[in-house]
């Protein structure tokens, strides 16, 4: 997991070079420290809105017109989801864009999933590839329905687990959680760039340590956390496993071994807290931020247009703390402790 | 307000005896009240502690909600509470405080309630839902603790409106029809010494 | 006479016209589709962008330059055609490899420098001044093959 020097190819050079080309216009509207600070120090909701409609880039996005929260969060998460499905279009960014769609893909699976299976209708429609009435005819076992190979055995697995464990709606999770990551991974070893590759093993083995350690907190059983596990050469079951056996004063440790020591608050001991955990989340946000900084520096290459990508998410998740921090009216040192890491310092 | 009786002796007598009974239950409806009162007072204490305590808990459960809301897209609260495989048994036993029939809640709560995903979920999420499910087991506390309240006070108030009749409405008029009696018996005995004085005084 | 000298010659001025052509091609292409993409998301930019991609056409413009001055000396255009022998042809072709060669890859390079710099100004507009320089520096090693070109064919005579 190194921050290898990127070498692309002569070939990717001139295929990236019109998205890197949207990109690096694109960057110049990612927030900054700076905004973020100004929008920190906005007394209220109103006032915060205020202040990011003067922010030339986000003025547009998000006009001052819109109030309520969920008005909020659906502006962010279409913009997103707009510029995501946008770079999908092309060809040549299509793979690493998949990474990006599949957190939506399966977030909305599980959703539907979820709606089916409690007997209730999907009502609100969010942002995927899938097309909701076709993931609806397939739950109901009508033929001729297809879907992605990937979705059609996720679900298929899920449903006959459900069915043989009691319905047990968390394994449920842990069965789709396991194909998301499953499909990250593969995505991963198709790419042709290294570092991205990297990137994306780095982000599957920080799911599975997160996930070990919040099912640690939550009491879950090593037994039910095996559901979650497909086999890989980035973290053994055996270890992934131990996380839940262990005492919690051996968990460094375990981490420690990894070579995972920075994830870890410094000079706090671990504890077995959701909110030590939600530090530990963040650290690995910007560690992963922090990795894909070095997605900058190459003209050409996915890269860029990869590094922007995860970029946006985490200004969307940004501005979503701080929009929704001062509607609550959340002290500015807690918001700030919240926030993760810009692109762009 | 005197007894509409005849003043003769068996009534006397009865009257008496009623009068004794009627002491009797005074001293011990008032000794019960007594404890009752104890009692309530113990409840109502402990439930303003357990009050105090839910509403402290209550704060930073949604402190906790809150928190985990800045970390989640509205398709992720969807997502996190469509779904509840928890089930909550409440058993009901009733126990006696001072002769009245208490409602005593066992809640239990079987299943996992972290039925969300543990990787695009924030950690933030398992606070909250912790705290809400001490929340919950608190919240029966007190509810149990309320309804013990509003029962004791219901007995009390029964209990008072029985000694204040025995004391200030049964045991007076009883305690006057005696006395009436007794006079009226007197004063038949006077008039019978009397005659006989007048009879004994035309016989000389 | 089955290989004349003019062959060589006339291979040297292709060389030249083609390899920097190409180079320049290339280069202009990559600076060009960064740009469109600068351009999708900001149309404003499209006087810098411009400026910016035609800096890797220049390489084309010097194999031009080298390639007529080959069919010049050799008296093509009008005139009587000068009579050139093996040894002479093949001074003019190898002549012409400094500018074939450093055209080709100094043009790609310099588009790649073209598109970085685009990218720079889509970032920071008000650097433009400092972009345009980036690219040019590589500008100064096809002017320095263009001029041992020239002064290569100069130095032959016919």
């Amino acid at each position: 997991m190194k921050h290898s020097a990127v070498v692309p190819s002569f070939r990717e050079d001139t295929n990236f070079a019109y998205l890197v080309g949207r990109v690096r216009a694109l960057e110049s509207g990612l927030l900054t420290q700076k905004i973020l600070d100004n929008l920190l120090r906005a007394d209220d909701l109103e006032q915060a809105l205020r202040v990011i409609a003067e922010v030339p880039y986000w003025g547009t996005v998000l006009p001052s017109s819109v109030r309520s929260l969920q008005a909020i969060d659906e502006v962010l998460v279409n913009h997103y989801w707009e510029i995501v499905e946008d770079f999908r279009q092309y060809k040549v960014a299509f793979p690493l864009v998949n990474f990006f769609t599949l957190g939506f893909d399966f977030s909305f699976l599980k959703l539907a999933l979820k709606y089916h299976l409690a007997k209730k209708d999907l009502e609100k429609s969010y942002p995927t590839t899938l097309e909701s009435k076709r993931v609806l005819r397939f739950f109901s076992g009508e033929g001729g329905e297809f879907l992605p190979h990937h979705f059609e055995m996720a679900i298929r697995e899920t449903l006959t687990v459900f069915e043989t464990h009691a319905h047990n709606v968390q394994l449920l999770e842990l069965v789709l959680d396991r194909f998301y990551l499953q499909e990250v991974y593969r995505i991963a070893t198709t790419l042709e760039s290294e570092p991205l590759r990297n990137w994306l093993f780095a982000f599957v083995t920080f799911a599975y340590i997160k996930a070990a350690l919040r099912a640690r907190c939550q009491g879950k059983k090593p037994e039910v956390m095996r559901f979650m596990y497909f086999a890989n050469p980035l973290i053994s079951q055996e270890s992934f496993l131990r996380f839940m056996e262990l005492p919690s004063d051996k968990v460094s440790e375990l981490v420690g071994d990894f070579g995972f020591d920075f994830l870890f608050p410094q000079g706090v001991p671990f504890r077995d807290d959701s909110y030590y955990l939600a530090e530990v989340e963040k650290n690995i946000n910007n560690y992963l931020m922090r990795f894909a900084r070095s997605f900058r520096a190459p003209v050409f290459g996915p890269e860029p247009v990869f590094g922007f990508l995860f970029a946006k998410g985490v200004d969307v998740k940004n501005l979503r703390i701080v929009l929704e921090g001062k509607y609550f009216a959340f002290p500015q040192e807690e918001l700030r402790n919240k926030m993760r890491e810009c692109y762009y310092e | 307000m005197r007894l509409n009786v005849n003043p003769n002796r068996m009534e006397l007598m009865k009257l008496k005896n009623r009068l004794a009974v009627a002491r009797r239950g005074h001293k011990l409806l008032k000794d019960k009240l007594d404890a009752l009162i104890q009692d309530f007072v113990r409840v109502v204490r402990e439930n303003a502690h357990l009050r105090q305590q839910i509403e402290r808990e209550v704060v930073r459960a949604f402190e906790a909600q809150n928190k985990a809301a800045l970390m989640l897209s509205e398709e992720d609260k969807d997502l996190i509470t469509v779904f509840s495989q928890q089930k909550l048994v409440l058993e009901v036993t009733t126990r006696r405080i001072t002769g009245v029939r208490i409602p005593h809640f066992e809640v239990k709560v079987e299943g996992n309630p972290y039925t969300y995903s543990l990787v695009t979920t924030p950690a933030e999420i398992d606070a909250a839902f912790g705290s809400f499910f001490h929340v919950l087991s608190l919240l029966v506390k007190l509810a149990e603790a309320e309804k013990t309240i509003e029962l004791l006070a219901v007995e009390i108030e029964k209990t008072r409106r029985r000694v204040n009749a025995l004391e200030y409405v049964l045991i007076p008029s009883l305690e006057e029809t005696i006395k009436y009696i007794n006079l009226k018996l007197d004063e038949l005995a006077r008039s019978a010494i009397v005659s006989i004085m007048r009879i004994k005084g035309s016989l000389k | 006479m089955l290989v004349d000298g003019l062959v060589f010659a006339l291979c040297g001025s292709a060389l030249a016209i083609g390899l920097a052509g190409i180079g320049s091609a290339v280069g202009v292409g990559i600076a060009g589709a960064t740009g469109a993409g600068v351009m999708t998301e900001d149309p404003g930019k499209f006087g810098q962008v411009l400026l910016l991609q035609a800096l890797p056409g220049t390489q084309g413009i010097y194999g031009l330059l080298a390639g007529f001055w080959v069919l010049i000396k050799l008296g093509l255009f009008g005139g009587t055609p000068a009579t050139v022998t093996v040894a002479q042809g093949m001074q003019i072709m190898f002549a012409c490899l400094p500018i074939a060669i450093v055209g080709l890859l100094s043009g790609i390079a310099q588009g790649k420098t073209s598109a970085a710099s685009i990218g720079m100004i889509a970032r920071r507009p008000e650097e433009t001044g400092k972009a345009i320089i980036l690219p040019a520096m590589v500008e100064t090693y096809a002017v320095l093959a263009l001029l041992a070109t020239i002064l290569l064919l100069n130095s032959i005579k016919l």
